[in-house]
Order: C-alpha cells, then sequence, then structure tokens
C-alpha cells in the first residue's frame, strides 16, 4: 500500500511537471502566435487587402468598409509593436524591424495620424537601441528614407525640441555612429534628411 | 442622430463649423500646408480617440476620424496648440477646448455618424 502511493506520488510529481512545463512554454507560443497576427495586420493595411473583415452596415442600409476599426487594428499593433519586449527599454530584432516598419508604412501610405505618431514614438526607441536600430536599417535599406525623415521631424513636431542646437548635437553625437553602423552610400542616405 | 462638419479653407488657416441639432460650434482650423487633403464630402465620420497620443490631460486625444481620403489614410480632426502647423502630418487641427466639446456633443463614439465636408 505504502508502495502504491509512492508511486502514485511520483506518478503525480511527473504529471504536474509536465504540466508545468507545457504551461511555461505556453506564452512563448501565444507571443510567436501573436506576433505572427501583427506581420499580418501591418502587411494587409500596406496593401490595402483583406479590408471587408471589417465592415458596418450605413444609415442607407448599405455595407460599408468600417476603416476606422482598420486603422484601430493597425494602432494596437503598432503600439504592440512600440512597447519594449526586453530590459532597459530593448527590443528584440523582430519586434524592432516591425516598429521601423511602420515608419516605412506611414510614409508609403500617407498615414497622418501614425506619422504624427512617429515624429514622437521613433526618436526614444532609437535612443535607447541605436546599434540594433542602425544595423536593421543597414540590412533593409528601404526603410531608411522614412525613418530617418521621422527622426528628423522629432525636432520641431508639436512645437517640441525646436532648438536648433538639440538637434545639431544629435547630429554631431550620432555621425560617428553612422558611420560605424551604415555603409557610406546609407549614411548620406539618412543624414541628408536631416539638413532639409 | 447624425452630426455634421463644415470646413471651409482659406489661406493658411480656415473656419469649422460643427452641427448637431440644437448646438453649432464655429472655431478656426489649421492644417499642414505641404500635405492637405483633398476637398470634398466625406461620410462615414466617426468621433473617437488616438490611442497612441494625448490630451493636456494625459487621456487619449479626442478626435474625428475621417475615411476614404484619397491619397491618405489615418486622417483625423484633432487638438493642436501654436504653431499649429507643427502639430499636422496631414490632419486638420483646433484648439483643444473646441475639440472636446465636440467630441462630447457627439454620441455615440466610434458610430459613423458625422458628415464632414471640406471646401477651399
Amino acid at each position: 500500500m505504502l508502495s502504491f502511493q509512492g508511486d502514485s506520488m511520483k506518478l503525480l510529481l511527473l504529471v504536474s511537471l509536465l504540466v508545468l512545463s507545457a504551461c511555461s512554454s505556453l506564452p512563448a507560443l501565444e507571443q510567436q502566435h501573436n506576433i505572427r497576427d501583427d506581420y499580418a495586420v501591418a502587411f494587409a493595411a500596406l496593401l490595402s487587402v483583406d479590408e471587408q473583415r471589417h465592415n458596418y452596415v450605413d444609415s442607407q442600409g448599405i455595407t460599408q468598409t468600417d476603416h476606422l476599426k482598420l486603422f484601430k487594428e493597425l494602432e494596437r499593433v503598432y503600439i504592440n509593436a512600440f512597447t519594449p519586449d526586453l530590459e532597459n527599454n530593448t527590443f528584440s530584432p523582430d519586434r524592432l524591424k516591425l516598429a521601423i516598419f511602420f515608419a516605412f508604412y506611414a510614409e508609403q501610405r500617407n498615414s497622418s495620424a501614425l506619422q504624427e505618431y512617429l515624429a514622437t514614438d521613433l526618436m526614444p526607441i532609437y535612443l535607447s537601441n541605436r546599434a540594433d536600430f542602425l544595423t536593421a536599417l543597414d540590412e533593409l535599406p528601404f526603410l531608411i528614407t522614412a525613418n530617418c525623415d521621422r527622426l528628423n521631424v522629432y525636432f520641431g513636431f508639436e512645437g517640441k525640441n525646436t532648438s536648433g542646437q538639440q538637434k545639431q548635437r544629435f547630429i554631431q553625437q550620432n555621425t560617428p555612429l553612422f558611420d560605424q553602423y551604415l555603409g557610406p552610400k546609407h549614411k548620406q542616405q539618412c543624414l541628408a534628411l536631416f539638413n532639409q | 442622430m447624425s452630426y455634421s462638419i463644415n470646413i471651409k479653407r482659406i489661406a493658411k488657416d480656415g473656419e469649422l463649423t460643427f452641427t448637431a441639432p440644437g448646438k453649432t460650434i464655429t472655431t478656426k482650423c489649421y492644417w499642414n500646408a505641404q500635405k492637405k487633403i483633398p476637398a470634398g464630402t466625406y461620410a462615414g465620420c466617426s468621433a473617437t480617440t488616438m490611442a497612441r497620443k494625448k490630451n493636456s490631460k494625459g487621456q487619449p486625444r479626442e478626435a474625428i476620424f475621417i475615411p476614404n481620403v484619397k491619397g491618405f489614410t489615418g486622417i483625423f480632426i484633432h487638438m493642436g496648440k501654436p504653431p499649429y502647423e507643427q502639430w499636422s502630418d496631414g490632419c486638420v487641427v483646433i484648439d483643444e477646448n473646441k475639440m472636446i466639446e465636440i467630441y462630447n456633443a457627439i454620441s455615440p463614439k466610434d458610430g459613423h455618424n458625422v458628415n464632414v465636408v471640406i471646401s477651399g
């Protein structure tokens, strides 16, 4: 009886450990799933595809695409992308790429709201992830113009950070990093945006 | 119930008039001259909030969402302060107290119940 109880306890412990182990991997799986959903939303927004997933019936009884819901869905993905997923306000490479993709999206789709969001949101991310940020731009040069433009617009948007000295100091302090992480052509491409 | 907003653009600023049953609000409005949205009639607009921007009280910024603007996405009417044009990358900007008054007058929110007409 005692042996049976001992075996039962062992079995119970083993099952508990297996369940705990399965549960502990759930957040990682869920996070992976969520970020894949986020990629799908961002890409669908760039191409204006699958918009019929959100619609409403207007006062004339006609079904219309719900562009507000589509915007709010994209805004949710944007907020996720701009939330640090590592310690000390830092981002994993994948999340950082999604964040800087939004500058490209906003430029290409002329998204006024997201351009306005990025004018204040992008600089803090750059400042706390400089090496990874610039490495991603060098790897994905189609993102350079949109991102450097939004970093430049930070100086003056909403009447903040308007002193020319702040911008000059930023250029002075960051040019060596541009030298280090961006190729010469990409560095010129980015710096040109700050001289407009 | 439906609401209307009429924006008359003149030179660098313009006049925005909001109309609801028994209520009219008129105020100056502004925009970024380099990113001027097309004049036209925009149905199915909504009072909503911009989750990533804050008002002066630190709450999500009140706004009117304008869909189906040719050549643009994410267009809103929202608050701004002098220099107003520096608060816009295509959106229409008005003073915060007027924005909140208009937002509060519209019910329900996110209701596709506002008609916006832009001229000039």
